[in-house]
């Protein structure tokens, strides 16, 4: 089932490169749509041997992807997904203390020292290491411009 | 502009490079020993790192962190029996049973002096190698470096173990995504939907980061088990017994070989570590005077895992500095810390910064140095670090990640960029297609398209001109005979099981 969505997945992009070429000079045009449609062609070979081996595997047992699992991906899904999404508010320094912490104990952390020190200790390295030796920029969020 | 032995031991030899070669070296070190992240994540994630440093500087500093996290991969191999890199599971079996019988200390000290002169060996081969082996690029024009590109990239894919289909996909699709941004010959802007962030091109360090390290937070926090069972501990506490120098000596030619072994395979694209650590261990097996030992705790089985994965180390480098083709997915990844400095593999590398590529072959011999002492004082300290449940290291992961590509633009487009290919890199390794290829065809597909393009210019159109010379018509039967590999492989297997006779597999 999953490789039938990644085939689709790839025909979408593919489809998408080698139409939107159309609109391209001739000289930009040939490399994208060369690649793109023998990309097209792969992923059609490949859903075939997908559903080939589907076939095959009908009579194995299902693997169960557990409740747990599937519960932990989401949490780091939507914790990460948020943490990014609110870094040019809250500004780096901030949201990662946060981001650490919620998600160490949506993982099911227990030991609160070692989630507080693993959470301030890396903000703070990171803080020497980047901002103080490297001088590099980090997002600093509207709050504190 | 050639070499000048002054700057380089110069730059080396700095306090600042020194200190850096020092964190390398233990940043590498738990890197491998923690189980679930991988030498190819390390060097992923601290390339951005390296952006405001020096190039041989910065170059020496990821090659630090690549050779110590194959080093360190024995660490958590030899006390918990789980590999912290692929790299490390030959050494589990008899490093475990060394932990068993109380003898941690020695397999460990082994481990590190194996691990040692496997390095320095690599290191002193690329050094011999690969400033002549470059020569032989200087008279490639633009149709030979279009094969070249096009070999690289068909290599990693043929020989990515598993499905051919599945390679060229992956690796199709990081050409296809090099293609965004504006087309240097004519100007036009292609598929960059109006962002300004998308007009230099898809952002290549993000997409490295997102795909090999972001990917790998995904894996690392569903785990099902955060923590791994540590009961040796009392083995290590114990004795701690350096293994005896005698030992080291009755065990010279061993690790020499294995070294050469792990070198050798390490140039060859696409073979890794674990074909060099099994070859080394089996041919040591082979002539040993206690075979029977192997598996039950023989340390010249140990020594010949470890000095054959370090010796991989410099040896991927080989072809990867000099003919832009990486020996493994972490020398891959290092092509990116290339790029990052707007370095080329080539010719160039060992004329016009021959500087640089000395300063990065001196300063890894030096970082091997500083690996040996950091493992022979702190291995046993190390091992401890191994033990920090992964539901806490996958969130720091991220947020290095996250820090990692904002760095290098100071724009959060390429933060979002970076977590899309985590997702993609995630759906990838679950849905089993390698992600090596991705940053290959990110980063060759350019040159793919430009070196033709040229080509054709030059020829005015005439596409035969790609295999008019000698060595074109040689790439081309390289990239063909690649391409056909598998399915002889897969023909020599299937007859092999026809008649029924057994595969000797070790």
């Amino acid at each position: 089932m999953a490789q039938i969505i990644a085939s689709i997945v790839l025909f979408i992009v593919s489809g998408y490169f080698f139409i939107a070429s159309n609109s391209l000079p001739e000289a930009s045009a040939v490399f994208p749509k060369f690649v793109s449609g023998t990309l097209i062609i792969l992923t059609a070979i490949y859903l075939f041997q997908s559903i080939m081996q589907m076939k095959k595997d009908r009579e194995k047992p299902k693997q169960e992807v557990s409740k747990l699992v599937l519960k932990k991906w989401l949490y780091t899904f939507i914790a990460s997904i948020s943490y990014i999404a609110l870094l040019n508010i809250l500004g780096f320094y901030l949201m990662t203390p946060i981001y650490l912490l919620s998600l160490m104990f949506l993982l099911g952390v227990k030991d609160k020292k070692l989630a507080f020190g693993v959470a301030l200790g890396s903000t703070l390295i990171i803080y020497i290491g980047f901002s103080l030796l490297l001088s590099v920029p980090v997002p600093m969020g509207i709050l504190f411009k | 502009m050639a070499l000048d032995i002054g700057v380089v031991l110069g730059n080396v030899f700095s306090i600042q490079t020194i200190l850096l070669m020092i964190f390398g070296v233990i940043i590498g070190i738990i890197i491998g020993a923690l189980p679930g992240l991988s030498s190819t994540m390390g060097v992923a994630l601290f390339i951005p790192v390296t952006y405001a440093m020096d190039p041989g500087t910065g170059l020496a500093f990821l090659s630090a962190i690549y050779m110590a996290s194959t080093y360190g991969g024995s660490i958590s191999a030899i006390l918990i029996c789980t590999p912290g890199t692929p790299a490390a599971i030959i050494t589990a079996m008899d490093g475990y049973e060394l932990t068993k019988q109380g003898r941690s200390g020695e397999a460990l000290s082994m481990a590190t002096i194996a691990s040692f002169f496997g390095g320095i060996i690599s290191v002193v081969a690329l050094m011999l190698i690969a400033p002549p082996l470059s020569k032989l690029v200087i008279e490639f024009g633009s149709a030979e470096m279009f094969l070249l590109a096009v070999l690289g990239l068909t290599i990693i894919v043929s020989l990515s173990q598993g499905s051919m289909v599945k390679g060229l996909i992956v690796g199709l699709t990081g050409v296809l995504l090099a293609t965004v941004g504006t087309d240097t010959l004519t100007g036009a802007y292609r598929f960059t939907f109006d962002k300004m962030e998308l007009f230099g091109g898809m952002p290549v360090v993000p997409t490295v980061i997102g795909a090999y390290s972001a990917s790998q937070v995904f894996a690392l926090a569903v785990q099902k088990r955060s923590t791994i069972q540590y009961d040796s501990e009392d083995n290590v506490k114990k004795t701690y017994n350096i293994v005896s120098v005698k030992e080291i000596i009755k065990n010279g030619f061993n690790i020499v070989r294995s070294g050469i072994i792990g070198t050798i395979v390490g140039i060859v694209p696409g073979a890794g570590m674990s074909i060099a650590s099994a070859l080394a261990y089996n041919t040591t097996k082979n002539t040993s005077k206690k075979p029977g030992l192997f598996g039950k705790g023989s340390l010249e089985g140990l020594a010949a895992s470890e000095a054959a994965n370090n010796g991989v180390v410099g040896g991927s480098l080989v072809p990867l500095l000099t003919l832009g083709i990486p020996g493994n997915s972490v020398s891959a990844v290092f092509l990116g810390g290339l790029i990052i400095h707007g370095l080329r593999p080539g010719p160039s590398l060992f004329t016009k910064y021959a500087n640089i590529s000395y300063t990065l072959f001196i300063g890894l011999l030096v970082s091997t140095v500083l690996m040996m002492i950091a493992g022979l004082v702190g291995a046993k300290y190390f091992g401890k670090i191994a033990t920090v449940p992964t539901n806490v290291i996958a969130p720091v992961i991220m947020s290095l990640c996250v820090i990692g590509s904002y760095a290098i633009r100071n724009n959060i487009f390429d933060v979002q960029v970076m977590f899309a290919f985590g997702l993609i890199g995630y759906a990838m390794s679950r849905l089993k297609f390698f992600s090596a290829p991705l940053v290959l065809g990110l980063i060759l597909g350019p040159i793919a398209e430009s070196e033709f393009r040229r080509a054709m210019m030059i020829s005015n159109g005439d596409v035969s001109a790609i295999l008019a010379s000698g060595i074109s018509k040689f790439l081309f039967l390289l990239i063909i005979g690649f391409l056909v590999y598998p399915f002889i492989q897969e023909k020599v297997k299937e007859f092999r099981e026809k008649k029924e006779e057994p595969v000797v597999e070790n």
